[in-house]
């Protein structure tokens, strides 16, 4: 038998590891529209069944990966912003009741979330975030992505981890009080 | 007892694996999604971080600019075919090649067949078969024919080596 965390950890990654792949693609695709850049996707040409996008030019796929990559660091940036403040406004242990009966009354209490899985969420989010960042400081180390996008990146996953530990923080501190 | 625990331990570590996959599945997309055309020697390439770096070199053709020449690729051999208008005759930067590395790189041509003379730079006296590339430089590949046979259609197969 599988242990319970592992199986919610699977359970949570698959949402953001898709969101993360709809993002590069959407990314890419976007620049290729509005930047008119000369590009030819390839079928079957990645694992066999995937098509690849292929530029003309180094100085076009520097310009694709950069803003594709930033799509996607984007909606991982997204993804852990809603998971993060629902932690701190929605979580079970600290919500205000003021704003629990508003929710009740809008029939939104679904919004509302336990330690267990607001910290399982949390952690898949975060590990994404800061795989985002180090993918896009290697890409940067190998000349391709815009450096000043790596070191916003790393500012906003540093900012984003510390903001968690303050909700964990917070968390400590009340099962100490009730303990 | 004892098989139970094996399998355990078995069925968490797949579903380990399977957690990790999930996880490194979309930058192993990312960094797999997009290439350069006219990336030559794949073998020698590595990829990091959604970029083909370390590339041993970029050529970019400009056969288009000479008329009855064209340039055919296959597992990084160059093989270029043209009709002459004079017996002896050279073309001058049919290709560029560019070095996309931080560091200089050290390049040769490997002649394969035909009789035509491929040559780094653009000087017809001083035929260069080896030459160094700065980073993100390139240098011109040109050709000179002096065969003086009837027929004037030529063609000229070679490699481009990275020292």
């Amino acid at each position: 038998m599988v242990t319970r965390s592992i199986t919610r950890l699977i359970d949570e990654a698959i949402l953001p590891a898709a969101t993360l792949i709809v993002g590069k693609m959407a990314g890419l695709f976007a620049v290729i529209y509005f930047l008119h850049l000369d590009a030819t996707v390839v079928p079957a040409s990645f694992l066999k069944i995937l098509p690849t996008v292929h530029f003309a030019d180094q100085n076009s796929y520097i310009l694709a990966e950069n803003y594709s990559n930033l799509a996607m660091f984007s909606l991982a940036s997204a993804g852990t912003i809603f998971v993060i403040a629902r932690a701190h406004f929605l979580h079970t242990s600290h919500i205000s009741p003021q704003l629990q009966a508003k929710l009740a009354r809008l029939n939104l209490e679904v919004l509302i979330a336990s330690s267990y899985r607001l910290y399982h969420q949390a952690a898949i989010w975060l590990t994404f975030l800061w795989l985002s960042t180090a993918f896009l400081v290697l890409s940067t180390i190998f000349n391709i992505t815009y450096p000043q996008i790596s070191i916003v990146a790393f500012i906003v996953a540093a900012n984003f981890s510390w903001v968690f530990a303050l909700d964990i923080e917070k968390e400590v501190e009340i099962q100490r009080s009730q303990g | 007892m004892k098989y139970r625990h094996f399998g355990f331990a078995l069925t968490n570590l797949c579903a380990v694996i399977v957690l990790a996959v999930l996880i490194a599945s979309p930058f192993y997309f990312a960094g797999n999604f997009t290439k350069v055309a006219n990336v030559e020697d794949p073998e020698h390439s590595r990829r990091v971080a959604g970029a083909k770096s370390q590339m041993p070199y970029i050529v970019v053709s400009h056969t288009d600019q000479f008329p009855d020449m064209n340039l055919n690729q296959s597992e990084g051999k160059f093989m270029l075919d043209f009709v002459k208008i004079n017996p002896s005759q050279a073309y001058i930067g049919v290709l560029t090649l560019e070095n996309p590395n931080n560091n200089p790189q050290t390049y040769s041509i490997e002649p394969i067949s035909g009789y035509t003379k491929v040559f780094f730079g653009e000087n017809v006296t001083e035929r260069a078969s080896t030459t160094t590339v700065p980073s993100m430089g390139s240098v011109p590949i040109s050709i000179f024919s002096e065969s003086e046979t009837a027929a004037l259609g030529e063609s000229v197969e070679f490699k481009v080596l990275v020292k």
